[in-house]
């Protein structure tokens, strides 16, 4: 009865640090699964220019698939202050 | 108090100080570098709103003429509200006669998994061929979605804006007069006020039936602003408070009386009246508790490991949402997923594990994962530093 109850204590400290690390990769996953939602969404010129400079250092890859976005090195040039329907589209593909 | 126990609470202060500053250096780093992000390039959305559009002009700072062979067959106006997490923008595509012909959702900060709700929808159908002479309000002319009231009341308030915003401008058309908003003071708000009171009631020493009244709040608070109006405080709520998002006070009363029976409370008391009492997420684990027999449980050897977790999440959560301005975006709690049935794969993962955890873990969400929690704690820490700096000031001044 004692031993069970050792180990019991023993294991429960592992059982909770697994469920801890559990649950925050899924936060992790949802966070993540926001944000890259918003930049789909709000398509603004620092989104469209990290992705250009993103797909630089990826080059010579053909198409970016990152973090959910398709994007074809043509359809991005980096920009200062706006995006165009053509490169929104592109997004959106 | 021995030299040897002074150095152990002072070298278990500092580092929380020190990390204190830090977070809020990056918080009012992430504000500044929110601020700095490009505004959206609205042409993509005139176009969603009027595709048969060739070309658009502005005529004003916020209203557009669209052409088709050169000649004007509409326009679109960008109409603004204030959501559940803060601004909204439409474009609302009005035709010559001020009928809504398209709209199209510029930008939104409403929690991702509710706006989804609103986006799939058909809310925005049923506000096209609307005029401008329509009150748009739920409830009246516009039927709002279940469970995304605010959402749908502010989609429905932009649309109004820009439609008059043609009707009285390129159009020349006379608008109805705009009235300030009815107060909306319903059930949420007076149940709120008597859980304030309850537990202000409780608290007093020589009240006999605290553990009765803590139970009583904590059903209220998980039957009625839980199941019933999903109303629990989430992170987005400070964030919205972080980024001044403040909605209007006369549709958002039970904001306002939430957020300042909590921080009244706190200054005056140093006591957080909402975690433990009524939160409706919290009581719903002391239910499942009851039902497991759990307990308290905190692995020492881990214990600060798991309270860094918690605090650098919530970290996490504020410099997101103040990066990309938009409060909901890291709101990860799974209330609106337990009460509202609403979320994603990842929330209904969670909220099974955290559940099942419940049942031998008393409040496994609040002790590992809430980022209230830390926040919670950042407040007492800044509050009683502040006290102790005063404190020391008027020592030296005496």
């Amino acid at each position: 009865m004692e031993k069970t109850l050792s180990k019991k204590r023993i294991i429960l400290p592992y059982i909770i640090l697994a469920i801890v690390i559990v649950s925050v990769a899924l936060i992790l996953a949802e966070l993540w699964s926001n944000v890259s939602r918003q930049i789909q969404s709000t398509q603004d010129s620092s989104a469209t220019n990290t992705l250009a400079g993103v797909y630089q250092l990826f080059a010579p890859a053909s198409t970016l698939n990152f973090i959910g976005l398709k994007v074809t090195p043509s359809d991005l040039q980096p920009t200062h202050h706006t995006i165009t329907a053509k490169t929104h589209e592109a997004i959106n593909a | 108090m021995t030299s040897a126990k002074m150095h152990r609470i002072r070298s278990r202060v500092f580092p929380d100080r020190l990390l204190g500053i830090f977070a809020i250096l990056t918080i009012v780093a992430a504000y500044f570098l929110g601020l700095t992000r490009a505004r959206a390039d609205v042409m993509p959305y005139l176009m969603q709103a009027l595709p048969s559009a060739e070309r658009f002009e502005p005529f004003s700072s916020d209203t557009f003429s669209a052409y088709a062979s050169s000649r004007v067959i509409g326009y679109v106006s960008i109409g603004k509200a204030v959501g559940y997490g803060g601004p909204l923008e439409v474009a609302v595509a009005v035709d010559l006669d001020g009928n809504v012909t398209g709209v199209s959702v510029i930008d939104q900060k409403e929690t991702p998994s509710f706006f989804r709700r609103v986006d799939r929808g058909d809310l925005v159908e049923s506000l096209l061929g609307k005029s401008y002479q329509d009150p748009f309000h739920l409830g009246q002319d516009v039927d709002g979605v279940s469970g995304a009231t605010y959402t749908s009341r502010a989609i429905a308030q932009a649309v109004r804006q820009g439609t008059r915003q043609v009707a009285a401008g390129p159009l020349g058309l006379g608008v109805p007069t705009e009235y300030p908003p009815q107060i909306q003071f319903g059930v949420p708000e007076i149940v709120l006020i008597a859980l304030f009171a309850v537990g202000y009631i409780a608290h007093r020493q020589k009240f006999r039936y605290t553990k009765q009244a803590r139970w009583a709040t904590m059903i209220a608070g998980l039957l009625i602003l839980g199941f019933w109006f999903n109303r629990p405080l989430t992170i987005a709520t400070i964030n919205q408070l972080l980024l001044g998002f403040w909605p209007q006070w006369q549709t958002n009363l039970y904001w306002y009386l939430l957020l300042g029976g909590i921080l009244f409370v706190f200054t005056a008391d140093n006591k957080n009246p909402y975690c433990e009492w009524f939160c409706p997420f919290g009581a719903a684990q002391e239910c499942m508790a009851v039902v497991g027999g759990a307990k308290t449980r905190s692995p020492r050897q881990f214990k600060d490991y798991l309270k860094w977790t918690q605090r650098g999440l919530a970290w996490l959560a504020i410099v997101l949402a103040l990066i990309f301005r938009n409060p909901g975006i890291s709101s990860y709690e799974v209330f609106g997923t337990l009460f509202d049935l609403v979320g994603s794969t990842y929330s209904f993962a969670l909220l099974g594990i955290v559940l099942m955890a419940s049942l031998f873990i008393r409040r496994p969400w609040c002790t590992y994962l809430c980022p209230l929690h830390p926040v919670d704690e950042f407040i007492r820490m800044i509050r009683r530093w502040i006290l102790e700096s005063w404190k020391k000031l008027s020592q030296k001044s005496a």
